[in-house]
């Protein structure tokens, strides 16, 4: 672990504890190259809906478009 | 040909009146606002905000269910087909209420709860026992199948706590909102949290994403726990952040009938009233929510200014930089800038 990376921890642990979060839910909350893959690919079907719903709109498809508590189950699979 | 704006989303304070006194309401709600829309008015809003195309319209307050007419409300905005949700602080909620909620078809149903214990729940909100009601009308909406959610509204007073709701809220609602406390309204200054507590609960946030499954209990943070972290996971329902929607895909509408671009921003970003112009020719208006729809990298303010995401970041939250910067287009939590200072800082 480089010195960054070990600094980074130390501050996160040192955080976390005092919400009762173990090392292990400090690493789980890291971002890992899996989970911005998820995003990436959560992002691009989000815009995408947002582009067909609404076409020729701007912001807002690509936001809010598609998203509520009743589809935040599919999405946040990928977060 | 439709707006580039649409107001999918829409916060409707429906009643000022509150049977609660909490210490962090940005609203400072208790008392019914001067010149309430008449039940009239407000099922004559309805087929406007339909024609707007609004998709989503989340009641509030003060505390909604205490207006008499909200049945009626609800039934007018679910006629016309769009979604409701109900955000409520638990306390009159009770068998009828819940079975009018049913019959009517609403999506979510959202409760307050601010604290692991009775003491500092009750604390917060200004009524003693208010706690024990509030889990007790998070077990009947679930007895009858209804869409429960929890909102936590985080400061230094409770922080500390959000391990204890965690475990008392499990298995009882179907996802949890967790947003930050700012200084508005009758929130007291001393009880904002510090950058590296705002830091600790979004770290809160993303690990509890990760430890529970969708199904066990869906952590969010709000949207204004976010923006560009290089070490979280995301903390917000959203995979994108696009900026401030407030006057973009979002409305806000006070009880007497003022508009705002979000519901949480300052009686300054009042865009006008529905009694005096069509709710229509309020949003169409083109020089209207320019502090949004207008932004450009020159509005961006101080460390915003500079950052490689400020073009489609637009500065954060609108709410939280206004009240805690004195400008939009300006806010300091933000997970990018805390992490550049906390790694800088050895």
């Amino acid at each position: 672990m480089n010195k960054r990376n070990k600094h980074l921890t130390t501050t996160l642990q040192h955080m976390g504890q005092t919400l009762g979060l173990t090392d292990s839910d400090i690493t789980n909350a890291k971002r890992t190259a899996r989970s911005m893959l998820g995003i990436m690919i959560a992002a691009a079907v989000v815009i995408l809906i947002g582009k067909i719903v609404t076409s020729q709109l701007d912001a807002i498809g690509q936001y809010y478009t598609g998203i509520s508590i009743k589809d935040f189950g599919l999405l946040s699979r990928f977060f | 040909m439709r707006s580039k704006n649409i107001p999918l989303s829409v916060a409707w304070e429906l009643t000022l009146t509150c049977n609660m006194r909490c210490m962090h309401c940005g609203s400072s709600a208790g008392e019914t606002r001067i010149q309430e829309l008449t039940t009239h008015e407000a099922l004559t809003l309805c087929p406007q905000l339909q024609e707007l195309h609004a998709k989503y319209i989340n009641l509030t307050g003060g505390e909604a269910l205490l207006r008499k007419d909200w049945y009626d409300i609800i039934k007018e905005i679910r006629n016309l087909g769009m979604e409701v949700s109900v955000l409520s602080n638990g306390l009159v909620l009770n068998e009828n209420i819940i079975a009018k909620l049913r019959s009517v078809g609403v999506y979510a149903i959202a409760l307050s709860i601010d604290g692991g214990t009775p003491k500092t729940h009750d604390l917060i909100r200004g009524v003693p026992g208010s706690f024990e009601k509030c889990l007790a009308g998070l077990e009947a909406l679930k007895k009858e199948d209804l869409p429960a959610t929890v909102i936590t509204t985080v400061h230094k007073g409770n922080i500390q706590e959000l391990p204890l709701i965690r475990d008392r809220i499990i298995g009882k609602t179907k996802a949890w909102q967790i947003q930050i406390a700012v200084p508005i309204g009758r929130f007291p200054k001393e009880f904002i949290l510090s950058n590296e507590e705002f830091y600790a609960v979004a770290l809160f946030i993303a690990a509890m994403k990760k430890h529970y499954s969708v199904k066990e209990l869906a952590v969010m943070g709000a949207h204004s726990i976010g923006y560009h972290s290089q070490v979280l996971r995301n903390t917000m329902v959203s995979p994108v952040w696009k900026g401030c929607q407030a006057g973009i895909s979002v409305l806000g509408i006070q009880s007497d009938g003022s508009i705002k671009g979000c519901l949480s921003l300052p009686d300054s970003f009042v865009e006008g009233n529905i009694r005096l112009r069509l709710l229509a020719d309020i949003w169409e208006d083109p020089s209207a929510f320019s502090y949004n729809r207008d932004c450009t990298r020159s509005d961006l303010k101080e460390h915003c200014a500079s950052c490689r995401f400020g073009k489609t970041c637009k500065g954060g939250c609108t709410t939280v930089s206004a009240s805690l910067t004195g400008a939009p287009h300006n806010d300091p939590y933000c997970l990018y800038l805390l992490e550049t200072q906390m790694l800088s800082r050895k």
